[in-house]
């Protein structure tokens, strides 16, 4: 098993350099946005708008702490990205030579499951060490806070990852670009199901303020409420390893 | 008396495509033997193969490695084989030394050592991405890969096809040398009767999803042979001697099942020893409707 994770591990080799070069960047930039949000141009910009009354002082902390956010997305987005795995192992017939291995169904669709956990780890152990950076900086994003947001960003993305390879199992060899849209056209669909109201109050100009109003429950709930993914994490993790098991054992390990 | 033992044993295997089906499959392959696997391509060699290594389900029949079920645990029996195929299977950007790391974590026994000492043989650069090899560079990278963990079977579907002669006679001198040891044994499957002529113990003819032949290599071809006669002497040959014909205008060639029987019948006619390649051909004519029968009513 450990030999098919170090493969995976070779065919991520050359997007993980590409990552490395991304995480540097926003590491960069977001301790650049840090220091001018303190010091610089976007403390005097940010002053004047409250100086003019244009915003109050709440809605600039929002602003920056969803720039913030952005920055803490993308090292973990990054690494939720599965999809050179299975088409390399797809361009080479890999599988073939998986199958001759001494390594049960089970274990060879375990891998990929380790595999993606492991590369989420990573996206959220870079997040980690910005938010030890960030919040020693500033005080837009306690610590404590950062944390939840890492907890959440990491289980979406464990929740996408799982679905993903469920789908690359069930659809087969040469629709993996299918099993990377499904699950973000289902959470998209279920976060627009669960917040229809407050949407449709915003498309037909009843409410101004419901994007406003539904960014900020996402932050707070981000912030006190995260432990609720995981959990939801958790099971659909399950769920899907057992799901993608069984289809495996059916088609024969065949992604 | 020593009791045979089967590495292989398939008992009425059938798999069905719809389009194509393995039609009842039921052969063994005795220990230390090289089982050449004959048949055209499409006759559902490789099908078999994937079978055996439980890589796709089968419709019904049995399948026994060194004696066990592959239903129990096919993973662990898959520790005692070797397994080459046309293809690499390996990724293009890999090199020979990533392929050893791999390896050496798939398979208690992988010995880097011997690996790289066929990789030496091979002449196989070890840091280079095998994306670049040649046919015969990636086949023997697959031969080092397959015969470096200590397997008691090496299962091989088409290796030498495509492969210059040079490259197939280097191959079949290390497919000799894999069969010194007793417990070793070979299933290669081929349509290069060539080689197997050269290397194989025991063959299996399959054509169509059907074992049309099987048996001992040598005494295959001590009892098969090719008789030429004039096209009306043909009737006279006796139907139960006659697999299939082949009728030209200047005469018809007959394989003939029992060539001793036939040469005391008929001495006058010439009776030539046959290749496997003319008993595949014949035997897949047979299979294809094209009968002695046929032809006889034709002439």
């Amino acid at each position: 098993m450990r030999g098919l994770l170090i493969k995976d591990f070779y065919c991520l080799k050359k997007q993980l350099i590409n990552y490395g070069f991304i995480i540097v960047g926003v590491i960069v930039v977001s301790i650049m946005f840090v220091l001018s949000y303190n010091f610089g141009n976007i403390h005097t910009g940010f002053t004047q708008i409250i100086e003019s009354g244009q915003n109050t002082e709440t809605v600039v902390i929002q602003m920056a702490r969803g720039a913030m956010l952005m920055f803490m997305l993308i090292p973990i987005a990054c690494t939720a990205d599965l999809s050179n795995l299975f088409m390399d192992d797809e361009k080479a017939s890999f599988y073939k030579v998986a199958a001759t291995f001494p390594v049960s169904i089970g274990k060879r669709v375990a891998c990929r499951f380790i595999a993606g956990y492991l590369f989420i780890a990573l996206g959220a152990a870079v997040d980690l060490v910005m938010t030890v950076i960030l919040s020693s900086l500033t005080d837009i994003i306690s610590f404590g806070k950062f944390c939840g947001v890492i907890v959440t960003f990491a289980s979406l993305m464990l929740i996408y990852i799982s679905m993903f390879i469920l789908l690359a199992y069930f659809l087969g060899n040469g629709k993996i670009t299918y099993a990377n849209v499904i699950p973000l056209l289902i959470g998209a669909a279920i976060y627009i199901y669960a917040n229809f109201d407050k949407l449709k109050d915003f498309i037909t100009g009843v409410n101004d303020n419901a994007l406003s109003e539904l960014y900020n429950q996402a932050t707070e709930f981000m912030f006190h409420r995260s432990y609720i993914v995981l959990i939801v994490a958790i099971i659909v993790s399950g769920g899907t390893y057992f799901t993608a098991v069984h289809i495996a054992v059916r088609k024969r390990g065949v992604a | 008396m020593e009791e045979t033992v089967n590495v292989i044993e398939l008992k009425g295997v059938t798999k069905d495509y719809g389009d194509f089906k393995l039609d009842n499959i039921s052969f063994a392959v005795p220990e230390g033997s090289v089982c050449g696997f004959i048949g055209q391509n499409g006759a559902g060699k490789t099908t078999t193969i994937r079978l055996i290594l439980d890589a796709i389900n089968r419709d019904g029949g049995e399948i026994y490695l060194f004696g066990k079920s592959i239903d129990k645990d096919s993973a662990s029996l898959r520790e005692d084989i070797g397994v080459v195929f046309d293809e690499m299977g390996f990724h293009d950007f890999l090199t020979a030394r990533q392929i050893n790391t791999i390896m050496k974590n798939v398979y208690k026994n992988w010995n880097a050592e011997k690996y790289f000492e066929y990789l030496k043989r091979f002449s196989l650069p070890t840091k280079k991405a095998c994306g670049s090899f040649s046919r015969g560079m990636r086949m023997k990278l697959q031969i080092a890969a397959a015969l470096s963990h200590e397997a008691k079977l090496l299962i091989m579907d088409e290796p030498t096809s495509g492969l210059d002669p040079i490259v197939r006679n280097e191959m079949l001198q290390i497919f000799r040398e894999y069969v010194i040891e007793e417990d070793h044994t070979i299933l290669l499957s081929s349509h290069i009767t060539e080689d197997l002529e050269k290397l194989a113990d025991e063959v299996i003819f399959i054509d169509g999803g059907k074992i049309v032949l099987q048996g001992n290599k040598d005494e295959i071809l001590e009892k098969h042979g090719i008789l030429r006669c004039k096209k009306d002497e043909l009737r006279a040959i006796s139907e139960s001697l006659i697999v299939s014909a082949e009728i030209s205008s200047l005469g018809a060639e007959v394989l003939v099942n029992n060539r001793k029987s036939a040469e005391k019948l008929y001495p006058e006619m010439v009776i030539e020893p046959a290749g496997l390649d003319e008993i595949m051909i014949y035997y897949v004519n047979k299979a294809n409707g094209y009968d002695a029968t046929e032809r006889q009513a034709q002439v």
